[in-house]
């Protein structure tokens, strides 16, 4: 049918489907900004567009029935050039971060201002209510409204975006427009989606429908025979390499348990077969052909069943070590069991046992925990359960991947690039010098993105076709497919004295990792290591074991283990000082760590080697406590009008770590061009978070250069050269520290150079702004245009290029405390989280703003990780929850009514210009101050994620 | 599959294609049936959007018509609507949704978490309903459901919901938008013909039904928690299963407490 209808003011038409939806039409037309995260379920709102003046999703209506209307997208507003006043504000208040849905919120915030030029925060609440934030929060959206209203009125801003750090610092520590912000808020080509060309093939992967079988034997002549079918891939045709798929250091202290197709799947959602068509839809159809005889095994979907005597086992096959083998490995591997099991290698022990379910495991202690307990006034015992939940990326896993040249082009939303390449190469057998990966922007991440869980069969499917291939998973492969946090059960002892000094504490982590091992150590690891430093304890001991289940894949995800540890622990001293009669904040202000302190229990909590012990460095723990003890008025009780409504108040201290001393890795180069702007190719993987802009940041505040001037790309293995990723919270510590080597190092280069040209000495030459170089012996300057010029003009000294690692021992801890103030409705277990304050110690916050902003994004996932999200699987190992809807994320309208992020201000000896790290810390402290809030309100302890209204009422015994 | 969508210019046009196309379906806000797992499977989509007959809102006598296509947010807008109908169409947390979403398309997909039909039945409201031949009928909603068989085909024209109800509703969800466990209504309405109050829930994955046991007994005397417990469990059609909304103690209980809060608030004149 013929539509006829206005885009963004052009006249336009169309001959459409009658299924064809208005988004698959504005594709056609070029606006590609009217993105997609739920596959039609009508929840994120990437897909918002304006018809005839209304806000609708346009994945929910059909084109056919635009005929007429008037249609404005998100890429008809401005473009990066020329941003509008809304646009502008959400890049300055901080909110454009990963931003895959920033175009559809710049235009619901354009159309609430439009029709509304002064809108309360309620009806700003509402207008964003159908769209979905996970990155940067909802909070900062209330200020890009106010900038937008006063630039609109006065011409300028009046409100102070954010707080202001190192007053004798330029550009460090003030708030400044994101470079990439303006090519994310307009809709610019940013995302892998953007780079998919005309001719690329499409692959679907066909999926286990059960958490464990044998597979007996695959026909796929009928998909074959679907027209358009390229290729079909299964475990007969591809190579028999085990490898793993978590983006870690090499050797990973994670095993190689998996091929890219397995004989037996372990979950349902494991791979099968991939389809590699000319269409979607050819490849959708050939799927549904394929005929596979399965063998059903038993499964295990809880580490209790897991552990069990006589559990089925999820792997049984050959054990290999690349070190450290134990002697008796070859009796071990006699009771290895059907060839289609596979092969489990580890690159060093992780004290496993696959014959038990366990994929790893360490303990360690310090003093006398036993004796502690013993001695003690009080001591209390605890089991805390976490669920299983997922990251919820609104851009789900993407890839495109080319070959060029006898080259593999990889096109890669992720966090690791230079782990792709590597893992990519493991599955193609191709050398790294021919891989070529490129991050694009990525549209969220939190972890998720740290594991090569499409690259590696999307990069092997463009290898073997020599075809280009795009393959994009749908919301629910997201989460019966992908990594997710894993499932833990942290049982606390702990004892203490009546004058609330902790005396002893014991932790025993049981991890369910799922079906392979991405992380398997590590991430359980960091319950123990990120939280038990937190204490000023002389006996401490801890016991992890990490499970093999049948349940969706686990890996890595925002914090890591930390949340889990954390919520543990802090869940444990409350109830310790309720059983002393303790006050919980004393006892948090007796007990917690400060500079200086001798951190013993680290020896043991290494990331699979032996730990560093060191001293506690920079911390803000005490100011943060005491700064939101009195910011919710600790102490005071609340009372509320309605008698069934009661309130409390709970709070918990958090840590985390800056990267990964002695194992991360970051470099750069910085390139002074021959006009004098600055080129820096970063390893670093900007996710969203401002990494590129800490990186340019550095850049103009060595060399007095302005923001403009300066360009960073990041993230391309051809162009930059190493570092170990984006996870871990090493971005501004470490890939940050690598930009601000480079950078020192061209500055001795200009300095060496200009001393040459000038003919001056090297100790009367200083940089200064705008990018020149200043003689304080006789005032004469030279620009970098001229210097660099002069260098490049074939009778100087070449380009001035400076290359900077950084590596380091030193441990930069970012430290804070989290509050939440609840009301809880004793009859119907209603629990409404009024008050939230993050307070965080991030060393300088280069970035204020986005700082702020991304301590209110991992507050509302933590927020919702403790309420409402859940994985929850039937008895069959199916997923239940797989769709934005039944998962449960918070949305706006689950936001705290009172929420601020507060930057404690501490200055660190080792990161760049004294920042540490500031993201996944804060997703520490939600669940526990949740936990004990509700607690404080009405008395009882929800020991298990998420805490519901049905758990609420179990414990108040109403039912 | 969908291979064919018409545009309806009237009622009577689609109260005529849809009477004699057994594989097609009314296509209203798009919300639901342009969803992702969608249950609805028509061939033919007859779009009812641009009937102008089914916009509007307006007043007659002791009631306040609301056209079949007037969204969510039209009502909620609209002066006229009484305030117990804007607070359920509020329950549809995403403002772009209600932007879409229509009163008739709701009430025809019957779903066990709807967000109207507890405070619909609770108001005892009244649907016009059109056939193949543009003749109209009136019928209580609750009628409606009952005899949905017989009815589906019908297009749904106008709602008429009764100005002086008095209603009190309350919805459970794990987040606003998640789907609810249970939206329960209580009202006080002027249209019943044996007993005023009325009490409804939409009961997800159970039932959309009015409890007209327990709104009886309310007439005569408040009831307990727990007297209210005992009759919802010899409910033949609230047989609450354990999914991912809950257990069925947790639903029963929780729609025992609610009955009763919001009996306590019509009866004290909060409605």
């Amino acid at each position: 049918m013929r539509v006829n209808c206005i885009i963004n003011g052009k006249s336009r038409s169309f001959d459409v489907d009658p299924s064809m939806r208005l988004r698959q039409m504005l594709l056609l037309n070029g606006n590609f900004a009217v993105r997609d995260s739920d596959d039609c379920e009508g929840f994120c709102g990437s897909d918002t567009v304006l018809v005839d003046g209304t806000p609708v999703y346009a994945n929910l209506v059909l084109a056919g029935e635009v005929d007429g209307c008037e249609i404005r997208t998100p890429d008809g507003l401005g473009n990066p050039q020329n941003l509008t006043v809304v646009q502008k504000a959400m890049i300055d208040a901080g909110v454009v971060q990963s931003a895959y849905n920033a175009p559809a919120a710049a235009l619901l915030l354009t159309w609430l201002l439009e029709n509304n030029p002064n809108p309360s925060k309620e009806e700003i609440k509402d207008a964003l209510s159908g769209i979905f934030i996970r990155d940067a929060g909802y909070e900062n959206y209330y200020l890009a409204v106010k900038l937008a209203r006063e630039k609109m009125k006065s011409g300028k801003y009046k409100t102070e975006i954010a707080p202001s750090f190192r007053p004798e610092l330029d550009i460090i520590g003030k708030p400044a427009a994101k470079i990439d912000g303006p090519q994310l808020v307009t809709g610019e080509r940013a995302v892998v989606e953007d780079y998919v060309t005309p001719d690329a093939l499409h692959m679907v992967v066909l999926r286990s429908p059960h958490a464990s079988a044998y597979i007996n034997s695959i026909d796929d002549t009928e998909a074959r025979k679907v027209e358009g079918v390229v290729e079909i891939l299964t475990a007969y045709n591809t190579p028999e390499t085990h490898y793993m798929q978590a983006g870690q250091g090499n050797p990973e202290p994670s095993p190689h348990d998996r091929r890219l197709f397995n004989m037996k799947v372990r979950h349902v959602g494991d791979r099968v077969a991939a389809v590699i068509a000319e269409t979607l839809e050819a490849a959708k159809e050939a799927v549904k052909k394929i005929k596979v005889d399965y063998e059903v095994l038993p499964a295990v979907f809880t580490v209790e069943e897991a552990m069990a005597p006589g559990a089925p086992l999820v792997h049984n096959g050959i054990v290999e070590y690349r070190s450290g083998a134990p002697a008796d490995l070859d009796e071990y591997n006699k009771r290895a069991g059907d060839p289609r099991e596979g092969k489990v290698i580890y690159q060093f022990p992780l004290h496993a046992d696959i014959r038990k379910n366990i994929a790893a495991s360490n303990k360690g202690e310090i003093g006398n925990v036993d004796e502690a307990f013993r001695t003690s006034d009080a001591v209390i015992e605890a089991t805390y359960q976490t669920s299983q939940i997922q990251h919820t990326p609104l851009e789900t896993h993407v890839c495109f991947a080319k070959m060029e040249g006898g080259r593999l082009v990889v096109y890669a939303s992720t966090q690791v690039p230079y782990h792709v390449r590597r893992i990519v190469g493991w599955v193609t057998g191709l050398p790294e010098n021919r891989i070529h990966v490129i991050k694009t922007r990525v549209g969220g991440g939190y972890g998720s993105k740290q594991d090569i869980l499409i690259e590696d069969l999307t990069g092997y499917a463009s290898f073997v076709t020599g075809r280009p291939v795009f393959c994009h998973n749908t919301r629910e492969e997201e989460f019966i497919a992908n990594s997710t946090r894993h499932p833990m059960r942290v049982h606390v002892k702990m004892s203490g004295n009546r004058d609330g000094k902790i005396t002893g504490i014991y932790m025993e982590v049981c991890a369910n990792t799922g079906p392979y091992g991405n992380h398997c150590l590590t991430v359980p690891m960091n319950s123990c290591s990120k939280t038990l430093p937190l204490f000023k304890c002389d006996n401490m001991r801890y016991d992890l074991k990490v499970y093999y289940t049948n349940t969706p894949p686990a890996g890595a995800y925002q914090g890591y283990g930390t949340p889990k540890g954390t919520y543990g622990l802090m869940m444990a001293m409350a109830e310790l000082a309720d059983k002393l009669g303790v006050d919980y904040k004393e006892m948090v202000l007796k007990n917690h760590v400060e500079e200086g302190y001798m951190l013993e229990i680290l020896k043991g909590l290494g990331e699979g080697r032996e730990g560093n012990v060191v001293p506690v460095g920079s911390c803000g723990l005490d100011e943060a406590v005491r700064k939101g003890c009195d910011m919710i008025e600790w102490g005071k009780r609340v009372r509320s009008k309605d008698p069934d409504w009661k309130i409390g108040k709970g709070f918990a201290m958090i840590m985390q770590g800056s990267g990964l001393p002695g194992l991360d890795h970051s470099e750069a180069i910085a390139k002074l061009e021959t006009d004098g702007t600055v080129i820096l190719n970063s390893g670093g993987a900007d996710i969203g978070t401002g990494l590129d802009t800490i990186s340019a940041k550095i850049v103009s505040e060595v060399l007095k250069l302005p923001m403009n001037k300066i360009t960073v790309v990041s993230g391309d293995t051809d162009s930059c050269a190493f570092d170990t990723g984006a996870y871990a919270s090493s971005g501004t510590f470490f890939s940050g520290n690598a930009s601000l080597v480079a950078t020192n190092n061209l500055k001795d280069k200009i300095i060496k150079e200009a001393a040459f040209q000038m003919e001056e000495s090297e100790e009367d030459l200083v940089l200064r702004a705008p990018g020149e170089v200043f003689s304080k012996k006789t005032g004469k300057t030279l620009s970098y245009a001229e210097l660099s010029h002069t260098a490049c003009s074939g009778s100087g000294h070449g380009q001035m290029i400076a290359h900077g690692t950084f590596v380091t021992t030193a441990s930069s801890v970012p430290y804070g405390a989290h509050f939440a103030q609840v009301a809880v409705n004793v009859r119907t277990g209603e629990i409404k989280v009024q008050k939230f304050y993050a307070l965080q110690d991030a060393g300088t916050p280069i970035n204020p703003e986005i700082a702020q902003c991304q301590m209110y994004g991992a507050v509302m996932k933590s927020i919702g990780h403790s309420l409402h999200e859940d994985m929850v699987l039937d008895r069959k190992g199916r997923c239940l929850t797989a769709n934005m809807t039944d998962y449960g994320v918070p949305m706006i309208t689950e936001a705290p009514d009172d929420f601020k992020a507060v930057l404690i201000d501490v200055n660190d000896q080792f990161g760049p210009f004294g920042a540490k790290s500031i993201s996944e810390i804060a997703c520490n402290g939600a669940a526990p101050a949740i936990g004990i809030a509700i607690h404080d309100a009405c008395g009882v302890w929800l020991r298990s994620w998420p805490m519901t209204p049905e758990k609420v009422l179990k414990a108040l015994g109403k039912i | 599959m969908v291979d064919n969508l018409i545009l309806a210019q009237s009622a009577k046009e689609a109260a005529r294609l849809k009477g004699s196309n057994n594989k097609s379906a009314y296509l209203a806000g798009g919300t639901e049936i342009n969803r992702l797992g969608s249950t609805i499977n028509a061939r033919t989509l007859i779009s009812i959007g641009r009937v102008k007959e089914l916009d509007g809102i307006r007043e007659e006598d002791d009631a306040i018509l609301i056209g079949s296509m007037c969204t969510f947010q039209d009502i909620i807008e609209s002066p006229l609507t009484p305030a117990y109908l804007k607070e359920a169409c509020l329950f549809m947390g995403s403002r772009t949704k209600r932007n879409m979403a229509t009163i008739g398309g709701n009430i025809a997909l019957r779903r066990t978490d709807s967000y109207l039909y507890a405070t619909l039945l609770a108001c005892a409201a009244k649907l016009t309903l059109m056939g193949k031949s543009g003749k109209t009928e009136t019928r209580c909603v609750c009628c409606y459901l009952h005899k949905y068989e017989e009815l589906k085909d019908l297009l749904i024209t106008e709602i008429r919901v009764p100005k002086d109800a008095k209603v009190q509703t309350k919805r459970y969800s794990n987040t606003v938008q998640s789907h609810a466990v249970l939206t329960v209504a209580v009202g006080e309405t002027p249209w019943c013909e044996k007993s005023s109050l009325r009490i409804a829930v939409a009961a997800k994955n159970t039932a959309l039904t009015r409890l007209d046991d327990i709104s009886e007994a309310m007439e005569q005397k408040e009831l307990t928690d727990e007297e209210i417990i005992k009759n919802l469990k010899a409910n033949k059609e609230l047989k609450f299963k354990s999914d991912i909304y809950g257990s069925p103690e947790y639903k029963r209980y929780l729609l025992a407490v609610t009955i009763n809060d919001l009996y306590r608030k019509v009866r004290g004149g909060q409605g």
